[in-house]
């Protein structure tokens, strides 16, 4: 009863702000980061943080995401499919995500294009974002990311991101979705290591910068950790790889709103 | 066999100068202070200057604890890890005074019994490996008695075996310090691996001058195969505040007695303390141990910040340090006061230029253990819940990078905190050596935490708030080395402070500007001064300077209103054995008429100090 008396409230704080989809998030792998995966972004989620990324991609992958109770409440639960099939063309993919509860919930699927130009990697992504609210009817709206990556040096990446370049509205109200504008890097001292920092900015708000590592132990298991800062946060986790198969697992620890667990199974098609 | 680590702190004139010193080498020899185990720190006595300093109020950093921030190691000479015993006998001496040259008011008035020399007596004899003992008198401003406390010990090692036995003051260094840890320890800073990991180093003698964080008894250590097992018993005299009921409120630390009432708290609380400890070392980097204490005090407590009652506390944990590769696994959990509470951590080596350590820390309300020395964002380690990300890392030649994150929240209101609290701290640090002689040195620091209290309105009515409070440090450090003899640091630093929202204060800023020069004139006589020109709004936005003192002293005064802070110290070798040092040191403030409050106010806006200190080695 408790719980359900907290989402309203959470929801109105959301909702005051922007129309919805503000934690669109996806991957145990990029979470454990701290969030930090604009300048890296070397799989599948990259869909969700730099499209650019895909086009670093050789293999095709599948991926499936599952967050059951963020900070303690079934209500916030999320869920999202990815799909990447690199060409020669390019790299396209595709991802769902839904998020909410019968009551309230967000649903949305994007398809994503990337391709490498002389060493600089460019994507976009198309995303079609809708809301519904039993008993108000639902809402949608197209949104548009891009992102471009760079290899700065041999072990040195360099990204930037944009979600809702397009500056979409929603609803009859017109309420605006989120705009987020970040840069990353990534450093690669070694193999089995990677550092990665990014500044986050989403309009209305204070910059976020974040931090994460992922270091594999053995080929086959990788600790991972990340921090962020507005709204301070904590994160942590295990990867887990073997042949085609890759799953990750992560906390989080929101300074107010607690804990949260997710994760992730990846799938590497040959 | 207990390790035995120690770290010699040289503080030769403002800056170190070791004939082989370099800056270049300095961020070279950044990684062999990568602890084996981490170092001691017996020769220091930090934590009496630390506590001093905050008493007076004026060190922000000996307030959050009594802790040796690692940023300033650079200045520090780490000589070795593990100090061999000489087979000779070996007689050591220090002996050390200081004197403030403006009376404090309560010299001035007649409430100080003693007179305003502060006297620091210590002699360490040892013959060979096996036989070590040492003396210390120690006496503060205001004090009537050289040997207003007294702290000495006899250790006999290998009497039985591999064994070591103290009678007298000691310490004992057991797994991450949630149980027993000496009383002062690294805080978060520069090297991020020092202050979230620990080694203990088991049973260790203790002559100096905090006058809290030992045992006093005889304690035995016995290696057995892989284990070591120390059996420790303590019966020593604490110093109280006492209600009207005759139970204890609070502990009295402060170790000044210089007053009727100050002298009233003297010895009034006696404790008994027993205990045992067993580690057993599967490996040399695999450890797992368990301690275990009772202690009886001589009146109930009813303390006012801790969750405790009664006059009883026992205390049981176990610890492990495990090594796997590149992994290091370390924690300790411990069951005190009826609650579960504890610290473990994970640091990762991928290679011998990287350095990744995170821990997790959770320390209930009702955590009571006043020898605690774990890691935790305030001393004591109780009601507090969080987690640590630190990095430190050299990319390239020349280069240095050290950062951290520490997230912490206090769940239980306390005296002070009408709410439940929470903050987080980021610091990012580089270190960058672009030709031999130079060393820039940025810093960023960023503390977030909240506070509550209470305000009247203007209708009259008390309002509780919880306000957000900022305080950001940026900070540049340039070392410029002249030649081998010559040395340069110059140092901006900028603290912006403010609060969300802003109930009481709103925003203030601070900033100090210090020119270090460290000379040595001839082969006997180095030279050190210091100019340090600062202006603050307020204590709040006050500015920490990392001083140099005489050999063994840290000094960490908080300057903070407007005005000018210079010292000159000099140390002069007579002889290999026989070394003479010297300091003297002036603060004169321009926004106040007399510095200081209560007994320890001084007459005008200057307070001048002038210190000696005479080193001797037979």
């Amino acid at each position: 009863m408790k719980s359900r008396l907290c989402i309203p409230i959470f929801l109105i704080c959301i909702s005051n702000c922007y129309g919805g989809f503000e934690r669109v998030e996806g991957g145990a792998r990029a979470i454990c980061f701290g969030g930090a995966f604009v300048g890296l972004a070397d799989d599948g989620w990259a869909i969700f943080y730099n499209p650019a990324g895909l086009a670093q991609l050789r293999l095709a992958e599948l991926g499936f995401f599952y967050s059951p109770q963020p900070f303690g409440l079934s209500e916030l639960k999320s869920f999202s499919l990815t799909g990447v099939y690199p060409t020669s063309l390019g790299s396209f993919a595709t991802s769902v995500r839904s998020f909410g509860f019968s009551l309230y919930r967000e649903f949305s699927a994007s398809l994503a294009f990337a391709r490498e130009f002389s060493g600089i990697c460019v994507g976009m992504n198309f995303n079609y974002q809708s809301v519904s609210i039993t008993n108000y009817g639902s809402a949608g709206t197209i949104g548009i990311d891009a992102g471009a990556l760079v290899l700065v040096f041999k072990n040195l990446r360099w990204g930037i991101a944009a979600r809702n370049i397009n500056a979409p509205t929603i609803g009859q109200s017109a309420e605006r979705l989120p705009q987020f504008f970040a840069s990353g890097i990534s450093y690669e001292p070694m193999d089995a290591l990677h550092l990665v920092f990014d500044y986050q900015k989403e309009i209305g708000f204070a910059p976020s910068p974040r931090f994460g590592f992922e270091y594999w132990i053995i080929d086959e298991i990788a600790v991972l950790g990340g921090v962020a800062d507005e709204p301070s946060t904590y994160a942590a986790g295990l990867g887990i790889r073997y042949v085609f198969f890759q799953m990750n697992y992560a906390f989080t620890m929101h300074q107010t709103l607690g804990l949260t667990h997710q994760a992730s199974i990846t799938l590497r098609l040959m | 066999m207990t390790k035995v680590f120690t770290l010699f702190i040289t503080i030769a004139t403002g800056l170190c100068l070791h004939p082989s010193f370099s800056l270049g080498q300095e961020i070279q020899d950044s990684s062999a202070r990568k602890p084996n185990g981490l170092s001691a720190v017996d020769s220091l006595n930090a934590p009496s200057d630390l506590q001093e300093s905050a008493l007076r109020g004026d060190s922000l950093e000996a307030l959050v604890g009594q802790l040796v921030d690692a940023d300033e190691l650079p200045i520090l000479e780490i000589v070795g890890e593990e100090s061999p015993r000489s087979s000779r006998t070996v007689l050591e001496m220090r002996s050390r005074i200081s004197h403030k040259l403006q009376p404090a008011r309560g010299f001035t008035e007649g409430k100080y019994y003693g007179s305003s020399i502060k006297s620091y007596q210590r002699v360490k004899f040892s013959q060979g490996e096996n036989l070590a003992a040492a003396i210390l008198m120690e006496k503060d401003a205001g004090e009537s008695r050289l040997n207003d406390f007294l702290s000495a010990y006899v250790q006999i090692k290998n009497l039985i075996s591999s064994s070591s036995i103290v009678v007298g003051d000691y310490f004992i260094e057991a797994g991450q310090g949630v149980g027993l840890w000496r009383g002062f320890d690294y805080q978060k800073g520069t090297n991020v691996v020092l202050p979230a990991k620990k080694k203990g180093r088991g049973l260790v003698p203790y002559a100096s001058s905090d006058e809290n964080a030992f045992l006093r008894g005889a304690a035995a250590t016995v290696n057995i195969s892989n284990w070591a097992l120390t059996a420790y018993y303590s019966n020593k005299s604490l110093s109280a505040t006492v209600d009207t009921n005759g139970n204890v409120t609070s502990l009295y630390t402060a170790g000044y007695f210089r007053t009727e009432s100050e002298r009233e708290k003297r010895s009034n609380l006696s404790e008994r303390l027993l205990g045992g400890r067993g580690e057993y070392q599967f490996s040399r980097e695999n450890t797992a141990g368990i301690t275990a204490f009772t202690a009886q005090y001589s009146r109930d407590f009813s303390l006012v910040n801790e969750h405790f009652a009664g006059n009883t506390f026992n205390f049981a944990s176990a610890d492990y340090f495990l090594s796997l590769s590149r992994v290091r696994m370390f924690g300790e959990w411990a069951m005190t006061n009826h609650v579960v509470g504890g610290i473990s951590g994970i640091h990762l080596e991928p290679d011998n230029l990287i350095d990744i350590i995170s821990a997790y820390r959770n320390y209930p309300a009702e955590f009571f253990n006043p020898y605690n020395g774990s890691f935790s964002e305030r001393s004591g380690a109780a009601n507090e819940r969080g987690f640590y990300l630190g990095l430190q890392i050299r990319p390239v030649r020349g280069v240095r990078f050290a950062g951290y994150f520490d997230q912490f929240s206090f769940p239980a209101p306390s005296q002070g905190i009408i709410f439940p609290g929470a903050g987080h701290e980021i610091f990012l640090q580089a270190e960058v050596s672009p030709a031999r002689r130079f060393l820039f040195t940025p810093r960023y620091r960023r503390r977030v935490t909240s506070e509550s209290g209470s305000m009247v309105d203007q209708a009259g009515r008390t309002v509780m708030f919880d306000e957000e409070k900022v305080l950001e440090s940026f900070r540049l450090t340039i070392d410029y080395r002249l030649d081998s003899d010559a040395r340069l640091r110059t140092r901006v630093e900028y603290v912006d402070l403010h609060f969300h929202p802003a109930m009481a204060v709103g925003r203030e800023h601070g900033i100090l500007i210090y020119q270090d020069v460290a000379v040595r004139a001839s082969g006997h006589l180095t030279l050190g001064v210091r100019l340090a020109i600062f202006r603050t709004d307020s204590f709040e936005s006050g500015v920490g300077e990392y001083e140099t003192d005489l050999p063994g002293v840290l000094t960490i005064p908080v300057l903070y209103g407007r005005g000018v802070r210079w010292y000159l110290l000099a140390n002069y070798s007579l002889f290999e054995s026989l070394r003479l040092s010297l300091k003297y040191a002036e603060l004169i403030r321009d926004d106040v008429k007399t510095i200081g409050s209560g007994l320890d106010e001084l007459p005008g806006n200057r307070d001048n100090r002038i210190s000696m200190q005479l080193d001797f080695t037979l």
